[in-house]
């Protein structure tokens, strides 16, 4: 239960940052904020999910940008985690009491791992996202991510799909 | 067939307003009512004067409602007797006709009414019959009904159905169909009106419990049971109990029409399916032991393909208890025990193994343990998109491929498993009132979607389909015996439970 509610607010938190899309396109803000909530978190991605949010085209540009940028919002992290530490006892105490399980990870990697695979994973896609739209302002968004991002897969995420962009 | 027979009352006024008219309805008695649902009568009437015959044109109201009479050669009378299931019906003559001066210049009309009211007796054999009635206690009655239909499904009267019974020291039976429980047992009543009959089962019990006892809750845990069965209520489905050594139930009886099936899902046994048949009788005090086992496990063998060894097991560790918290916490009883294998010095650095359909690379380069789920920690997921995070790829031979990348989110890999053990996607997420996506439905790991905020949980009704659906990979490698199903997504019947059926754990 504490988990749902810890979720409901992380996400109620997340959305903040979605609400500059007020006039996204011809399908309405809702439309595009589900087009992007759905592209950052689904796992097969096998479902459209990328195409039925770069038909959004430039409109959503800016606001994939700032995405880019910089990742979730501050809120979103913090409860992100929260999250993790329940998550983390919760998991400790099952591997505890079962033998099948083990459970060799630092609380404090832990904590790390799964909360910079959360941002780099935000961030990946809102890249991925300005990569399949395109045009002049996604290339600059991309290449001012390049600049300044530390994470190394991301990194190159970046580098790759800089060259994408430039080459259409 | 409608048959009109007997005399039929006819009153016949008609009224000419010229002394000497004389206005004949020929055909006025109808012998047969020959078509269903929709009886037609032919009527033709003339009118003569001397020598003379004129054409008519009439109306005729049949229980109120107008009907168009004015089909040349004469009339047509309708009864539509499946909308108006009458047992007697009036006809209603209103003619109408003129009468041509012939020896005038010019031809003038002039107007004649004229009336005819018939009523006809219809006589309804018997059609169908069927009872209703419920079980009875000793000592108790209860109303059984008989419903008599003629051809066209009209309701005849029940008054005299003939009631009776094969064993009326168990049951007995009035005139009126009030059925008594006379001693533990069961029997048939019937009902005969005319030439037809029907019969219903009766079962007469005694009011009190059964019991379905546990053995070997592992965990003591307040298991889920649900129980299908006839009861004095009437056929259950899917009813539900908590319990830790046992629950008690109303009196479940010989199933007599009824599925017969006890199902029971705890956090660290195995998930039972029982169809105890024969076991319930009409008495109180029946009990069902079941022995549950301890849960299935379904090894896997985890492949580190890229990255830091140490690292991606540690990550897989964590996401394999992630898994392990989902499947127990939601009864599921399957376990995940894993062995890890370094292949992170094997991995071709030209392949990407991210694809599904790159398997045979990924087989032969990093290895493929038969009987098992083998799933990858990659670099990179791609599969149909540019950017997934995890695939189920199905099963080659006698084993399984999962590919998970080593930064997916925590529960990815129960998400997967899911997959692999028949789950299909559970939400597409829907937009709450205020038009905003519901994030409630992100809490299931069958989501499409994942979080690091989502809960290792899904729901009784998915854990009761990894375990039985005929696809699920406990089955498809024989990890699991027993009754398979195929219990789609949107399915829910007497075999098949709601995929939403969900009760915190406890």
């Amino acid at each position: 239960m504490l988990n749902r509610k810890l979720m409901t607010i992380a996400m109620a938190c997340w959305l903040v940052g979605l609400t500059g899309l007020a006039a996204a396109a011809a399908d309405g803000p809702e439309d595009a904020r589900l087009a992007i909530t759905n592209w950052i978190r689904c796992i097969e991605c096998a479902d459209g999910e990328l195409d039925r949010l770069t038909k959004f085209g430039q409109v959503i540009v800016p606001h994939l940008s700032t995405m880019l940028a910089g990742g979730p919002a501050q809120s979103a992290r913090e409860r992100v985690q929260q999250l993790s530490i329940v998550n983390h006892e919760r998991l400790n105490a099952y591997a505890k009491q079962n033998q099948h399980s083990r459970f060799s990870m630092d609380r404090e990697v832990f904590l790390k791992i799964y909360f910079d695979n959360f941002v780099f994973h935000y961030r990946s896609r809102a890249a991925h996202a300005l990569a399949a739209i395109g045009g002049d302002r996604a290339e600059q968004a991309l290449a001012e991510a390049l600049e300044t991002a530390a994470h190394p897969r991301l990194k190159a995420q970046l580098q790759s799909l800089l060259e994408q962009v430039r080459s259409n | 067939m409608f048959m009109l027979t007997g005399r039929h009352i006819i009153t016949v006024t008609l009224v000419c307003l010229l002394n000497g008219c004389d206005v004949s309805v020929e055909n006025r008695t109808p012998s047969a009512f020959d078509s269903t649902p929709e009886d037609v009568y032919p009527l033709t009437a003339r009118v003569k004067r001397g020598l003379l015959v004129y054409s008519l044109n009439t109306d005729v109201t049949v229980d109120g409602r107008r009907q168009d009479m004015t089909s040349s050669g004469g009339t047509i009378w309708r009864y539509d007797h499946a909308a108006s299931c009458k047992s007697s019906v009036d006809f209603f003559y209103d003619v109408n006709y003129y009468w041509l001066m012939l020896f005038l210049p010019t031809s003038e009309h002039k107007r004649f009414p004229s009336s005819d009211i018939i009523r006809a007796d219809i006589v309804r054999q018997p059609s169908s019959l069927a009872l209703s009635g419920s079980d009875v206690a000793v000592g108790d009655t209860v109303q059984f009904s008989a419903t008599i239909k003629d051809a066209a499904g009209c309701d005849l009267d029940s008054a005299n159905a003939g009631w009776s019974s094969d064993d009326p020291n168990i049951a007995s039976v009035d005139a009126s169909g009030l059925v008594r429980g006379e001693s533990l047992g069961s029997t048939t009543i019937h009902a005969s009106p005319a030439s037809i009959n029907a019969s219903a089962p009766v079962i007469v019990y005694v009011q009190g419990n059964d019991q379905i006892a546990l053995q070997n809750n592992i965990s003591n845990d307040n298991a889920v049971v649900l129980l299908d069965g006839k009861q004095p209520s009437g056929c259950v489905n899917d009813d539900v109990y908590r319990g830790s050594t046992g629950v008690d139930v109303d009196n479940v009886l010989p199933s007599n029409g009824c599925s017969s099936e006890v199902v029971v899902m705890s956090d660290d046994n195995a998930l039972e399916v029982v169809s105890p048949l024969s076991l319930w009788t009409e008495a109180a005090g029946d009990q069902l032991t079941v022995d549950l086992k301890d849960p299935l496990s379904l090894s896997l063998r985890i492949w580190s393909v890229h990255g830091d060894h140490q690292l991606v097991q540690q990550k897989a560790e964590v996401d394999l208890i992630w898994a392990n918290v989902t499947f127990g916490d939601s009864h599921a009883g399957i376990i995940f025990p894993a062995e890890f294998t370094d292949k992170t010095g094997d991995a071709d650095p030209a392949k990407s193994y991210a694809y599904c359909n790159l398997h045979v690379d990924i087989m032969q380069d990093i290895g493929y343990e038969p009987g098992k789920l083998n799933v990858y920690y990659v670099d990179r997921v791609l599969q149909t998109s540019a950017n997934a995070v995890g695939a189920w790829c199905g099963t080659f031979g006698m084993g399984g491929i999962i590919l998970i990348e080593n930064t997916a989110p925590i529960s990815t890999l129960a998400h997967e498993l899911g997959h692999a053990l028949s789950l299909q996607h559970v939400d597409a997420v829907d937009l709450d009132a205020d038009g905003n996506p519901d994030f409630e439905m992100w809490t299931n790991v069958m989501s499409t979607g994942s979080d690091p905020a989502i809960t290792p949980t899904f729901t009784e009704g998915q854990a009761f389909r990894v375990n039985v659906n005929e696809i699920s990979f406990l089955n498809a490698i024989g990890v699991r015996s027993g009754v398979t199903r195929n219990c789609a997504v949107g399915e829910h019947n007497r075999t098949c439970p709601a995929v939403t059926l969900d009760f915190p754990n406890d």
